[in-house]
């Protein structure tokens, strides 16, 4: 789909109108599936058009911070924050790049367990957030002890990389 | 004590600079009397002639004569002067001393000036570029100003003669509005008179002289070496969109310093290898004295042109003209990669508009 607003799900066609002295617009292009590919056309009167295509991957979930634990001490509370990211094949690799959530996107059931909860007590250990529209979200954790622990996040229904695990250290 | 010395005659020239024959220019001289002292340094001092005595007649010599004359054959030292004063002007070229003739008891000094008269000699300069001494490059069909000097001002006018020696490559004309010949006579020089002349170039190659003469002087030749016009053309391979105004071209004469003739101008055809791209507004031009001028040329459709100015004698010069059309996209490659219920912003991107 393609919107002329990021928090308004957008049509299979939409129109702008430029005026004189104004700033060109921005257009939203919204992702609905998560194979195959779209074709889109940019025309304008008085322009040449111009066409896209839109290769569609699927999308998962990141751990974007802490990295290894760090900004979070022992005994205190600190946020665990995620990401949507997108499966990107490039070089016979595969990436995981973050993307702004379009806002179709349907709530999202997300689970975290810790792997060591003497280690690291999650707060928030399942729930469902509306991350439609938003960078990134986060969970709640405390830190009980110096130690190491994994922290695994599954989060449905996403067709990509749909869980995340992150090492954490405490010290 | 008064101790008793001899006394002698000098002359000595007042003003410096040289002499040039045919020319009124003079040197002032002076005669004076002398004491001779018996000093290393100093062996004579000017003394004025004792008055009561009666005044000296001094013969001057020239050695050889006819070289240089003045006023009068002796110049009178009156009684109570240690000095006198004359004029010598110059005669011919060569070398000549100038000295006090015997006059007793007065002793006669070795040879005090010796003059140096140069002959008159004329030259000529032309304002175009110039690769070596007397020679020079010429754009066919200009006029190119010459200038004569000489190293002296004569002292009666001077007809200097300038002649083609290849009229069917270059003409001569006093002014530029005269009509241009195979030799001129310029009757008078300097100051009152005029001293340049022009060089009409006919032919785009070659080379020609011209011959620059006088009564009494050496001729002198300028060799010129002769060009086809050169034309300049800005802006060179531009480009343009169709929605915009027609692009202002500027075409020029490249002179070297050259002028067009009075009244004469160069005409121009322009033309477009496709109009149907590139439309030339103006098919025809003129240059005249300002030797430049302008055109406009409109973008039809995109494609490439080339603009081509051809002057009537054949020299061309050409640019290419790129014609584009305005397009609409986004500011991003052909293809885009995004994952499921991700979005992107994309800003819409127009070539032949200016952003805000």
């Amino acid at each position: 789909m393609v919107g002329t607003k990021a928090d308004v799900a957008g049509a299979s066609e939409t129109t702008v109108t430029i005026r004189n002295g104004q700033p060109w617009p921005t257009l939203y292009l919204q992702a609905l599936a998560n194979t195959g590919s779209a074709t889109f056309v940019i025309s304008a009167t008085g322009f040449v058009s111009s066409e896209f295509q839109v290769n569609l991957s699927g999308a998962g979930v990141t751990v974007l911070s802490p990295e290894y634990g760090a900004g979070i001490s022992v005994g205190s509370a600190g946020r665990l924050k995620y990401s949507l990211c997108e499966v990107m094949q490039s070089g016979g690799q595969t990436y995981c790049a973050l993307v702004r959530a379009a806002p179709q996107m349907p709530p999202v059931t997300v689970e975290t367990t810790a792997s060591d909860t003497t280690v690291l007590q999650i707060t928030e250990p399942k729930t469902t957030l509306t991350i439609a529209n938003q960078d990134s979200w986060s969970f709640g954790v405390k830190v009980l002890r110096t130690g190491s622990s994994r922290v695994r996040v599954m989060a449905q229904p996403l067709s990509g990389n749909n869980a995340a695990e992150v090492f954490l250290n405490f010290f | 004590m008064v101790s008793l010395r001899e006394s002698a005659l000098r002359v000595s020239q007042e003003n410096s600079g040289s002499l040039v024959a045919g020319t009124d220019n003079s040197a002032r001289m002076r005669l004076t009397t002398f004491t001779i002292l018996p000093t290393a340094n100093s062996s004579i001092v000017g003394y004025e002639l004792r008055r009561g005595r009666s005044d000296v007649v001094v013969p001057i010599v020239y050695d050889p004569p006819g070289i240089v004359e003045s006023d009068s054959p002796t110049v009178l030292l009156r009684s109570g002067d240690f000095a006198s004063f004359f004029n010598v002007r110059p005669l011919a070229a060569g070398s000549t001393e100038v000295r006090a003739g015997a006059v007793p008891p007065f002793q006669t000094l070795p040879t005090d000036v010796t003059f140096r008269v140069e002959p008159l000699r004329l030259g000529a300069s032309l304002n175009a570029p110039s690769p070596s001494t007397s020679r020079y490059i010429l754009t066919q069909r200009l006029l190119t100003l010459g200038q004569l000097y000489l190293n002296g001002q004569p002292s009666q006018p001077l007809a200097i003669r300038v002649e083609s020696l290849n009229p069917q490559l270059v003409k001569v004309m006093v002014g530029s509005g005269d009509t241009p010949g195979d030799a001129i006579v310029l009757p008078g020089y300097l100051p009152n008179n005029p001293s340049r002349f022009y060089v009409m170039a006919l032919g785009s190659a070659g080379e020609a002289q011209i011959r620059i003469s006088g009564p009494g002087l050496d001729p002198i030749i300028l060799t010129l070496t002769l060009g086809p016009i050169i034309l300049s053309l800005e802006p060179r391979n531009t480009s343009q969109f169709t929605n915009r105004g027609p692009v202002e071209f500027a075409v020029s004469l490249g002179s070297n310093g050259a002028v067009l003739p009075a009244g004469f101008g160069v005409r121009l055809t322009i033309t477009s290898s496709n109009p149907e791209i590139a439309e030339v507004q103006t098919g025809t031009l003129v240059l005249r004295d300002n030797l430049s001028a302008k055109f406009n040329v409109t973008p039809k459709r995109a494609g490439i042109a080339t603009i081509r100015v051809t002057e009537d004698g054949g020299s061309t010069v050409t640019t290419t003209f790129q014609v584009l059309e305005p397009t609409v996209g986004l500011d991003s490659s052909a293809v885009i990669y995004m994952g499921h219920y991700s979005q992107k912003s994309l800003r819409l991107n127009f070539t032949g508009v200016t952003p805000v």
